[in-house]
């Protein structure tokens, strides 16, 4: 999920990771990746069947705090914010590497959604 | 794949195989129960060829991907090698014949046998690839797709009726192409969200009102097993 200004500057950005996570040889809690390598799971984040997820994620809008006239004032920097709530699927590789990935091969773009948010 | 038939020798110290020299068909087998089934019939020297293909494909040899891509899951694995899951009720897999839905003649000139697979139109016939957990059977056991397992005791529990095959081939005439994440139908079918959207302050403690953004984002997965999984 992606927050940026009228000026395209990101003020947010948050990545949250849905999957089942095996432990390698299921020993010391330590996740793994590979078939030959995963035995049991030991965290499941992935979206289950029948079931709704819900994520919520708040951030600040951009603000200072200055002083004018004598006064400590709030002065809120951008009073609009566009987020953007991607699901990516990403069969194989990390999701900081999403930019990089070609997508309809690497990844796979579940939905997309932007919301214009604004605060008085 | 190929980093997994590497691991046989560089990670896996009791597993007997020293080099790809060493490479025999059960050896792969905890890869190629599902992905070929079809190699547990190799003889040593086809094993290590397949050994060698899969590394050099990884590697980039266009030569080695295209043959390596040879060894798929054909019509022959569904319609006779995994045909038959109950062989103490139903008896072994007829090599002669192609199994469906049905009895009866087929025309290809080498099968010309149609048996009926009692389980064929199942979700317990697909399971036998896409998994339930460890694949126990194995000396190592190796782990990749959990769909199933995620069908019989999640999907099931919360009051499931379908099986795999209404979802990936029967419905919207799908057939055999049997998509999943790659089919944009397929993720409209699997999944339904929502995003909800405000601004409004925080009271962090008098004097302290923070403007916040509110994001609410809602997924319901609409699929037979969770997502992702294979």
């Amino acid at each position: 999920m992606t927050g940026r200004t009228k000026d395209g500057k990101v003020v947010y950005n948050n990545l949250k990771v849905f999957m089942p996570m095996a432990a390698g040889f299921d020993r010391d809690n330590k996740m793994a990746f590979g078939a030959h390598r995963k035995t049991g799971y030991m965290v499941d984040t992935s979206l289950q069947p029948g079931k709704e997820t819900v994520k919520i994620f708040e951030f600040p809008f951009p603000y200072e705090d200055i002083e004018k006239e004598g006064k400590k004032v709030r002065e809120i920097k951008a009073k609009e914010v566009e987020v953007t709530v991607n699901l990516w699927y990403l069969p194989s590789n990390a999701a900081e590497n999403l930019e990089k990935l070609e997508e309809g091969k690497e990844k796979f773009l579940f939905f997309s959604e932007k919301k214009l948010v604004k605060i008085n | 794949m190929a980093g997994t038939v590497e691991s046989l020798w560089k990670e896996f110290k009791y597993s007997g195989v020293k080099s790809i020299n060493d490479i025999t068909a059960d050896k792969l087998m905890f890869c190629m129960k599902c992905h070929a089934p079809q190699v547990q019939y190799l003889e040593p020297s086809g094993a290590k060829e397949l050994a060698e293909l899969l590394i050099k494909a990884r590697n980039g040899d266009e030569e080695a991907w295209k043959k390596v891509e040879q060894v798929n899951i054909n019509c022959l694995i569904c319609h006779q090698e995994k045909a038959i899951v109950h062989k103490w009720l139903d008896g072994d897999i007829d090599r002669n014949a192609i199994y469906g839905k049905k009895e009866g003649a087929h025309f290809d000139a080498k099968y010309k046998v149609l048996k009926k697979s009692p389980v064929i139109g199942s979700a317990v016939f697909c399971g036998q690839c896409h998994g339930t957990g460890p694949n126990f059977e194995f000396p190592e056991p190796s782990q990749c797709a959990t769909a199933y397992g995620s069908y019989l005791h999640a999907y099931i529990p919360s009051g499931g009726t379908k099986v795999c095959q209404d979802c990936h081939m029967r419905e919207d005439n799908l057939g055999h192409k049997i998509p999943a994440y790659r089919d944009e139908r397929m993720v409209k079918k699997a999944l339904d969200y929502s995003v909800e959207a405000m601004g409004y302050y925080y009271l962090h403690k008098p004097g302290d009102l923070r403007p916040t953004v509110r994001v609410v984002v809602k997924m319901k997965n609409k699929a037979g097993h969770r997502i992702p999984d294979g």
